[in-house]
């Protein structure tokens, strides 16, 4: 075995191009969105790393670039150190059925005019798994396990609910039986009770077969439930990451105390009050300095001057300032 | 019957043909929303709640799927037998849908702007300019960052949890006094998800605007819903008002759902979950759809179906245990 980590995302950074408005015209300036801003990453063999943050802060996007569904601007993309540019056709074949990606919105991601079955069928043949006559069982099987009956293979994605649409992804996902999941929010349609159900079929090959998780989501105590290690990221960049315990009980970073701060909890009866303060910020124009700066409670002159250098502490890197002169931040909750 | 009554859907039906003839997929749904109200609709995936909702919207989403039984009462007239016109006036003025997949609710050709304009200068007869300045002032109000900009954007341009907001944006464009919302905040971190719901919460204290929230978020059900109605293969299950039915949830089903909520075991153990499957449409359709998965299971359940009765006040349940599910292991 390598002694290099599964995955190794390196100062990764995508942007797209957005249309002219007229000033941009005026001034012959072509903009650019920087949904990732220069991340680095490491997932290891039978980790799950969290990945939590705000409504379009660039998670999506960040999984995306990972499996090469967007261009990156610049920075590497490495599975067992070995990075996919350059790659021979056959290795990248064999790249792709390594990492697999289950999305955010599932219906968008399949085929209406195929049956689940024909849709789990062809990754099964394209890839290989199994001899053609196996491939009926199989299907089932992993119907069932994610906890949908084996008739479902003769339906179609119009008429399957939001929860079975995401399960059927979660199944194409796993068909090939990957080293890397990336599950962009891929358990948010589902009730508690099956949701639970795919978390263990989860925790379960992670257990067996060593499978690693890029778990992307914005339920913090699932997160807890689920991951070794948390990254949060805020408009592009990666802010916070270190121990789950760490990062979700004691944040050091003032907008990981903001969220977690905002878990909404079942005993509790009114909204917690805790919408950051300030507009939130745009990735067409971004803040100097710290990304966070504007909206931070603490933000002093040098945070809206210059960009943070990682900190480390403890376990944990943070992108702040102040972060050696605080203790960790005392949410209200904790999880 | 309350006085200010918004919508009564009253045993509502929904059938899907198959092979020529109809299996049920929604089962003599019932439940209420009074002005300035909100109800939360929980339940397993695949219970019925999305295909309740759009047959009391009108939209369903086949020629296939239809309204077999039933009555859905809004403002004193029963939408189920409105001419396609009307009922588009009353979609496009009082009523207002939050769909569950934005992806493929939003015109993927037409800009964000557009999309929320366009209605507003049909339905409430703004000018162009004016549409455009109520939906730049829409979308900062559910928190998208430099709105006067990315209202021009295509919903491909968005990120899940934006477009999620625009759909909620374009909801609340027409001011409905009914909102079904369909798991509208699935895509939001939690602090912009406290954001929306506040904003929905304002909408309800200033104009009395009722809610219908359809969530798997038990926590969201919590802070923001007065009452709470619970599906489970098609049926609604259990009713009552919220901090009752969660504190001592009086159906197994539900008692299974609370008891299945993460965050209470080891980190990295398994989590608890309710063992078996769901019935499929048009199976068990005799007794109890939840008998197999049940532990207070008796003869009775196989053979009669559990109607809906009282066993408090405001608080319904169709169970034949009723009496013994007062012991059910109350949610911590
Ligand atoms: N056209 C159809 N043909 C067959 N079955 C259908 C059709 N449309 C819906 N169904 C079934 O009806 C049931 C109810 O679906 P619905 O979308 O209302 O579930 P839901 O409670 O909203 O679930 P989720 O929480 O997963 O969104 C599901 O089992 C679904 O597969
Ligand atoms: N194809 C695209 N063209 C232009 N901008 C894009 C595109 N895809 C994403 N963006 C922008 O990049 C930013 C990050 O989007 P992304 O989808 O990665 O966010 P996210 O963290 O996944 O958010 P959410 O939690 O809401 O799903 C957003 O501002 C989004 O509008
Ligand atoms: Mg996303
Ligand atoms: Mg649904």
């Amino acid at each position: 075995m390598s002694t290099h980590p599964l995955l190794a995302v390196e100062n990764l950074v995508v942007s797209f191009p957005v249309p002219m408005g007229l000033t941009d015209i005026a001034t012959l300036r072509r903009r650019r969105v920087r949904a990732v801003a220069g991340v680095d990453l490491i997932v290891n063999r039978g980790e799950t790393l969290g990945l939590v943050g705000e409504s379009g802060c660039g998670k999506s996007t960040l999984s995306r670039a990972i499996v090469g569904l967007v261009p990156t601007e610049a920075g590497r993309v490495r599975l067992d150190g070995r990075d996919r540019e350059g790659m021979s056709a056959p290795d990248r074949r064999a790249w792709h059925r390594r990492v697999q990606m289950v999305f955010q919105e599932p219906h968008a991601s399949l085929n209406p005019r195929m049956t689940i079955g024909q849709t789990l069928g062809e990754v099964f043949r394209v890839h290989r798994i199994c001899p053609p006559a196996e491939i009926e069982a199989r299907v089932g099987d992993l119907l069932e396990a994610v906890g949908l009956r084996r008739d479902f293979a003769n339906r179609r994605p119009h008429g399957l609910s939001g929860g079975q649409c995401q399960r059927v992804g979660i199944a194409r996902a796993l068909a090939v039986e990957p080293d890397l999941i990336i599950a962009d929010e891929a358990v948010s349609a589902l009730d508690v009770s099956i949701q639970a159900q795919v978390l263990n079929l989860f925790m379960e090959l992670q257990r067996a077969r060593g499978v690693a998780l890029l778990f992307v989501s914005h339920d913090l105590t699932v997160v807890r439930h689920l991951c070794q290690r948390v990254a949060v990221m805020y408009l592009g960049h990666v802010v916070e990451i270190g121990p789950a315990d760490a990062v979700l009980h004691a944040p050091l970073h003032p907008y990981t105390a903001a969220l977690v701060a905002a878990i909404p909890q079942p005993g509790k009866q009114s909204l917690a009050d805790t919408a950051l303060m300030g507009e939130p910020p745009s990735p067409l124009n971004p803040p100097s300095g710290c990304p966070f700066h504007p909206r931070c409670a603490r933000a002093i002159s040098i945070c809206a001057s210059a960009m943070p250098e990682p900190r480390r502490i403890a376990q944990t890197t943070v992108w702040c300032h102040h972060a050696e002169d605080t203790p960790a931040l005392q949410p209200e909750r904790i999880i | 019957m309350m006085a200010n009554m918004l919508l009564d859907v009253r045993g509502l039906s929904v059938g899907v043909m198959q092979g020529g003839r109809s299996t049920a997929l929604v089962d003599g749904a019932s439940f209420s929303v009074s002005a300035g109200e909100v109800m939360g609709l929980v339940g397993e995936s695949g219970s019925g709640k999305t295909i309740t909702c759009r047959a009391m919207m009108r939209l369903l989403p086949s020629a296939a799927t239809q309204v077999t039984a039933g009555q859905v009462l809004f403002e004193g007239q029963d939408l189920l037998l409105l001419g396609d016109g009307a009922m588009r006036a009353v979609r496009g003025q009082r009523l207002a849908m939050i769909f569950q997949n934005p992806l493929s609710h939003l015109n993927p050709v037409m800009t964000i702007g557009a999309q929320i304009a366009e209605p507003l200068r049909r339905n409430q007869g703004l000018s162009r300019r004016e549409a455009h300045t109520e939906a730049v002032d829409l979308l900062r109000q559910v928190g998208i960052p430099d709105p006067a900009r990315r209202i021009s954007d295509y919903p491909h341009q968005f990120s899940g949890g934006m477009r999620q907001r625009a759909m909620i944006a374009g909801a609340l464009a027409c001011r409905p006094a009914l909102l079904v919302a369909d798991e509208p905040t699935t895509a939001l971190d939690v602090t912009v998800q406290a954001q929306i719901l506040r904003l929905l919460l304002d909408l309800r204290d200033r104009t009395g605007l009722a809610i219908v929230l359809i969530t798997h978020d038990l926590g969201v059900v919590g802070q923001t819903c007065d009452r709470l109605a619970v599906m489970y293969g098609g049926r609604v299950v259990e009713r009552g008002r919220v901090a009752e039915v969660l504190a001592r949830p009086r159906h197994p089903y539900t008692a299974g759902l609370l008891a299945s909520q993460p965050g209470r075991g080891v980190p990295g153990t398994k989590l608890p979950s309710i063992s078996g499957q769901p019935p499929a449409p048009g199976e068990l359709t005799e007794g109890c759809r939840f008998r197999p998965r049940c532990t207070l299971a008796a003869d009775i359940c196989a053979s009669r179906i559990p109607q809906p009765h009282a066993i408090a006040d405001g608080w319904i349940s169709a169970c034949h245990r009723s009496a013994e599910t007062q012991a059910l292991e109350p949610a911590a």
